[in-house]
């Protein structure tokens, strides 16, 4: 670790015993806790983090540095930063994010350093787009009046970047927003005001401001395992209530999907049980697919159709198709043709 | 139908239906959760009883090496094996287990009461008071400067606290003199070194801060918060440099003995050496407690259930050990107690037959009975242990696996009793927790073999006297009179006098005099 900021430095010093102490108790529980790994960490990222609250709120150097610092530990340890990281956006965000948020952390720094290394880790783990939700919190997040509110932005931008499963949660976090906050993270215009924002997003999940309405391919989700995808055989899709089933050689998941993007999650036997009926190739009624188009409701689109339909299941937004020799589900939206 | 036809006929499906599942929900909240557990914040406020758990396992597993399980659950009959020529016993619990040395003095943080560390010398006791008073969310350089270290020079102001050398010259009244008091006295753990180091006139002014919660000089008091005491010493036979004042050890609620360290765990002590570990500097701020934390503890711990059959089983077993049969005439007397003020040896009463089993006799094995203050102390500690298992009632185990280090210090046993020269009993005369235990079990035995719970003509007439006197007719109190003298001469007719007869004669004795002042109060009506 090169020359420390003064004020990282000078905690380091006065500390060094009880860190010490807390290093050697780490390496306990993970034996392969490496100190150089750690220290490189720590200046390349800790202490410029220090040096950010320092220039804010010098009073509290000293309870983030030690917060920092364990939990820095705690994600090293876990091999989630530095050298060697299993996942690359939780490093990044303290490179990146986490300085420009020192006035939120400098008041809360156990909660917002823990609640933005989970955020990443979890999004980045769940196949959503975690840079795109580090961008959205370093532009936005500065402006937020406290640590709650800075939370609720977090929780926002999270299903706005692709966890689509916690899209009724992050709705009502969105009210919590301050102004125009929700409709900025949402990528709608200033002016567009939230409520009406919410209430089309709350009728049509394949709503996007700016695109407009109609049947459109919504999200073509999943890929081959060989591929860094979750299937090993083509999938069949059968209807879940507002989600769908897939199945895939032995396994089964369940598809959250809207207009920002689509999670899967391993399906529980009673909502395999209890999804529509066998998956089969039939198209929904009113709909024909003729060499790469569909045809629905007076419209008709290109569809990335690869080989024969294999199953097709819908519920009231949404058609979802399989095929032969595609790896994925391609969700369309009905566009209010219903 | 044709006769073919039913046997091919089958039962429509779905033949077990099911209600479809709920459409799953996600939590929002769950995407602050993972791989670092976040302090503070609604989202992760643990219960308290889970944060009390927590610590447990965190000193256990990580702070202080204690790998004994002395304080015993079980869900099924446990495994034991039968070893050595003589026949101990080692037992395998089938539920989980504690640590003594670790689970008791943690219950004292969590109820403020008063703990006493006996063992050798470098045995964890020290360091384990200063564990505590971290966990009471004071630094690690508050608690040992806090800490108080009895020795033989050890003076009153040393203790509390000095008047201020200006004040004593100048002032013309008491009230003018300014009192530089100690600062551990506003402590809410408080940790005595070696209290048995400390000269008497001292430790009576410790046991007014024990005792009382305040400290005193020259008439002005320093009120104390409640908090949680823990005391060191080599022993716990009340000897040391100076002999430890009587009244001052019975203001102790618990004793727990340091275990011998099992050197199989050496490579433990060794990594601390290594890496210069200290368990106090590393404790997680997730078991840490504030002082509102502590106080919520308390009360949740105080609603906790005692129920009837279980104290039932403890008023039992209190009831054996006081009584006397020879020590007076007036039946109020006939207590351990009135012979030891008359100062009578012991053994000169114990040696009087008066007819009982001296082998089933509980009570002849102790030489006093069981204090009022220890038995609340027990009642609380029964009730941190089952809050501390997660339970909203007390089981009769929390009892027994309590009691032990409850009456540690105030059951004083008779060695030389019947009892313990019986095959197999000898050890009981050096293992107190063992042998207490076994009196618990001895006296639960009774009680089932009694069939208290059915049979309690005592019991009836109490419940009957609670539900009031507002109303009761004169020829109902009569009746009730009548009752309780139908139970005295039953038992007159060459029953045995045992302990917990007595009390019952006595509660029989008090019901008696209560309706009969009621008829004389009727009378006048």
């Amino acid at each position: 670790m090169g020359s420390p900021s003064s004020a990282f430095a000078t905690v380091l010093r006065s500390e060094r015993d009880a860190l010490n102490a807390e290093f050697a108790q780490a390496r306990k529980v993970y034996p392969g806790l490496s100190g150089e790994a750690f220290l490189a960490f720590l200046g390349s990222a800790v202490d410029p983090l220090v040096a950010a609250v320092a220039a804010v709120r010098p009073e509290r150097v000293a309870e983030v540095a030690r917060t920092a610092y364990s939990i820095a530990l705690s994600l090293v340890a876990q091999r989630l930063v530095g050298e060697g990281a299993r996942l690359a956006s939780v490093d990044a965000g303290w490179r990146t994010l986490l300085p420009n948020l020192a006035t939120h952390i400098a008041e809360s720094p156990a909660i917002v350093l823990g609640a933005v290394s989970n955020a990443l880790h979890n999004l980045e783990s769940a196949g959503a787009r975690a840079p795109e939700w580090m961008g959205t919190l370093w532009h936005l997040g500065p402006s937020c009046p406290d640590v709650p509110t800075l939370l609720r932005l977090g929780e926002f931008a999270a299903w706005r970047t692709g966890a689509a499963h916690l899209r009724d949660g992050a709705l009502r976090s969105g009210d919590a927003l301050p102004g125009d906050m929700a409709a900025r993270a949402l990528g709608a215009p200033a002016d567009a005001p939230w409520p009406a924002l919410r209430a089309r997003l709350e009728s049509d999940p394949w709503f996007f401001p700016g695109v407009p309405p109609g049947p459109r391919v919504g999200a073509v989700v999943g890929a081959f395992r060989g591929f860094g995808g979750t299937f090993v055989e083509p999938p069949r899709v059968r209807a879940s209530g507002a989600h769908f089933v897939v199945t895939s050689g032995e396994g089964a998941w369940l598809l959250v999907a809207d207009a920002f993007g689509a999670t899967l999650h391993r399906a529980t036997p009673g909502e395999i049980a209890s999804a529509g009926k066998r998956a089969e190739p039939s198209l929904p009624k009113g709909a024909r697919l003729d060499e790469g188009r569909l045809s629905i409701g007076g419209s008709s689109i290109d569809v990335p159709a690869s080989g024969a339909p294999t199953s097709a299941a819908e519920n009231r937004t949404t058609i979802a198709l399989t095929f032969a020799f595609s790896h994925a589900v391609v969700l369309v939206s009905r566009g209010g043709t219903a | 139908m044709a006769l073919k036809e039913v046997f091919r006929k089958l039962s429509a499906a779905p033949t077990n239906p099911q209600p479809a599942e709920a459409p799953r929900t996600f939590d929002v909240a769950d995407l602050y959760r993972g791989p670092v557990a976040a302090e503070g914040g609604a989202a992760t406020e643990l219960a308290l009883d889970e944060k009390l758990r927590q610590a447990y396992f965190w000193i256990v597993n990580t702070a202080i090496i204690s790998p004994h399980y002395d304080i015993e659950y079980n869900e099924k009959p446990p495994l034991s094996y039968v070893l050595g020529d003589s026949k101990g016993r080692l037992v395998l619990p089938s539920a989980q287990s504690y640590s003594s040395f670790v689970l008791i003095p943690l219950l004292t943080f969590a109820t403020r009461r008063k703990c006493l560390f006996v063992g050798g010398p470098g045995r964890g006791k020290t360091a384990s008071a200063v564990l505590m008073g971290v966990l009471a969310n004071y630094s690690v350089k508050e608690v040992r400067r806090g800490m108080q270290h009895g020795h033989p020079q050890m003076t009153i102001a040393d203790l509390l606290g000095n008047p201020l050398p200006a004040d004593l010259v100048n002032a013309q009244r008491m009230e003018d003199i300014r009192i530089a008091w100690r600062s551990w006295l506003g402590m809410r753990v408080k940790i005595v070194d070696e209290y048995n180091r400390i000269p008497t006139r001292t430790q009576s002014a410790l046991l007014t801060v024990m005792g009382d919660n305040y400290a005193e000089i020259l008439d002005h008091v320093y009120e104390c918060p409640s908090a949680a005491w823990f005391l060191t010493a080599n022993d716990d036979q009340g000897g040391g440099t100076y002999q430890v004042i009587e009244a001052l050890r019975d203001r102790i609620d618990v004793v727990v003995q340091a275990l011998a360290f099992n050197p199989r765990f050496l490579s433990e002590l060794l990594l601390r050496i290594e890496e210069r570990v200290r368990p106090e500097d590393v404790v997680p701020r997730q078991i840490v407690f504030t002082d509102k934390e502590i106080d919520r503890l308390e009360d949740e711990i105080l609603a906790v259930e005692f129920p009837a059959p279980v104290r039932r089983r403890l008023e039992f077993f209190a009831s054996q050990f006081e009584f006397c049969e020879v020590a007076a005439d007036q039946f109020e007397y006939r207590t351990k107690d009135t012979a030891r003020l008359a100062g009578v040896e012991w053994h000169t009463l114990a040696a009087l037959d008066t007819g009982r089993d001296r082998l089933k006799d509980l009570g002849c094995q102790t030489k006093n009975g069981i204090s009022v203050r220890a038995l609340m102390t027990l009642v609380h500690y029964a009730k941190a242990i089952a809050y501390f298992r997660g339970r909203r009632e007390v089981e009769l185990e929390d009892v027994r696996q309590t009691l032990p280090y409850v009456l540690a210090d105030r059951l004083v046993q008779d060695p030389e009793a019947p009892f313990f020269d019986a095959p197999g009993n000898g050890m009981y005369r050096t293992d107190r927790v063992g042998w207490l235990r076994k009196l618990f079990d001895l006296s639960a035995a009774e009680y089932d073999r009694l069939d208290l719970d059915r049979e309690d003509p005592v019991g009836s007439l109490a419940d009957e006297f609670r539900r009031g006197l507002e109303g009761l007719s004169e020829k109902e109190a009569r009746a009730r009179l009548v009752k309780v003298e139908r139970v005295i001469s039953e038992w007159a007719k060459g029953k045995k006098l045992y302990g917990h007869l007595y009390d019952d004669l006595l509660e029989l004795k008090y019901l008696h005099q209560r309706y009969s002042n009621y008829l004389r109060w009727v009378a006048t009506k």
